[in-house]
């Protein structure tokens, strides 16, 4: 078996990744998107069996997994997966209809409407990025005249991205959330991220800290991935006063917080997914 | 374990920096004296740029 791996950034997770797949003896080869191209209507892969997703940039990380799609060779995660977790708006959306708890939310095509909306939704509300990671360039507005200067400075960046405004109702929190990381569908370990900053990334300075699933956040995660066809992800969690809420999914999930406070060997779990193992999900 | 080390410099600071050899290229490194990341493109030979600045779609 051979297996491909896209990505341009070689991190701690990839480090590992690679150290793995020798380990077990699996044949791999780096995708470097920077040393791709399309031509006469299709990519060159080369031969491999599977293309596994660690690729930072996620506009081009979607476009080349829809070609491998297209050609035949096994994604993780697939090219529709990658899609739904990296668009927050689809994501929400795809949560909602399928019942699951989310953060009432509304994604609004220009400010006016954002600020129509804003009055129903209530203050104080977060305005996040559809798109990107890590806790960047998101705001918490208290009052409309905040969120009018901050709808004014998102559209004075001049990006078509930044003028899809994405409100969201803001989430009283214990100082904490909770990353809970899924492999081949089920979750796998988790971490509470404690900051007493709203914002509890571990980009932003939040401290991962050990815990352990329980039944309900599990069948949570279980069915959140389900629905967003994602086998590989970090979802992220938060505890609200009326219980849990899915924030989002990530489709190329980072893990070196969550291996500080897991005794799980997450590299290891990936490669024995992708590869078939069989016996993956029997530890 | 191989304990040998590749030697280069910061290409802001000059300072001294040594690599481990499994080094690869597209791992980011952050020079310990000026904190500059500095990102791997080649292995054979050696060649560092300033790591570009985090992209807009660049995520998780």
């Amino acid at each position: 078996m051979k297996i491909g791996i896209l990505c341009s950034k070689i991190r701690l997770e990839e480090k590992l990744l690679f150290q793995e797949f020798s380990k077990q003896n699996i044949e791999l080869v780096q995708l470097n998107p920077n040393s791709l191209s399309i031509k006469n209507g299709k990519a060159d892969f080369g031969q491999i069996d599977l293309l596994l997703n660690r690729e930072i940039a996620q506009t081009r990380a979607e476009l080349i997994l829809e070609l491998a799609d297209k050609a035949g060779i096994k994604t993780v995660n697939s090219a529709q997966a990658t899609k739904l977790c990296n668009n927050k708006a689809l994501t929400t959306t795809f949560l909602k209809e399928a019942g699951i708890p989310v953060p009432k939310t509304v994604t609004a095509f220009s400010s006016d409407q954002a600020m129509k909306e804003a009055e129903v939704l209530g203050y104080p509300l977060v305005i996040k990025p559809l798109w990107g990671s890590w806790g960047r360039l998101l705001s918490k507005a208290d009052t409309p005249e905040a969120l009018e200067a901050i709808l004014e400075h998102k559209q004075a960046l001049n990006s078509p991205h930044h003028s899809i405004f994405y409100l969201q109702e803001y989430i009283e929190k214990p100082d904490r959330d909770i990353r809970v990381f899924v492999v081949g569908g089920k979750p796998v370990a988790a971490m509470y991220r404690v900051s007493k900053h709203w914002l509890t990334n571990t980009a932003k300075g939040a401290v991962p800290e050990s815990m352990e699933l329980n039944k309900e956040l599990k069948d949570l995660v279980i069915k959140t991935v389900e629905v967003l066809g994602v086998e590989i992800a970090g979802v992220d969690v938060v505890e609200s006063k009326n219980g849990y809420l899915v924030l989002e999914a990530n489709a190329t999930p980072e893990f070196h917080g969550l291996k500080e406070v897991t005794s799980v060997n997450i590299a290891k779990l990936i490669v024995e997914y992708v590869t078939g193992g069989k016996n993956y999900g029997k530890n | 374990m191989n304990n040998k080390k590749i030697e280069t410099k910061c290409l802001e600071c000059q300072a001294q920096i040594s690599l481990d050899v499994t080094t690869q290229a597209g791992e980011v490194i952050t020079c310990p004296e000026c904190s500059t990341d500095l990102e791997v493109i080649q292995v054979k030979p050696l060649k560092l740029i300033l790591a570009p600045e985090v992209q807009e779609d660049w995520g998780q």
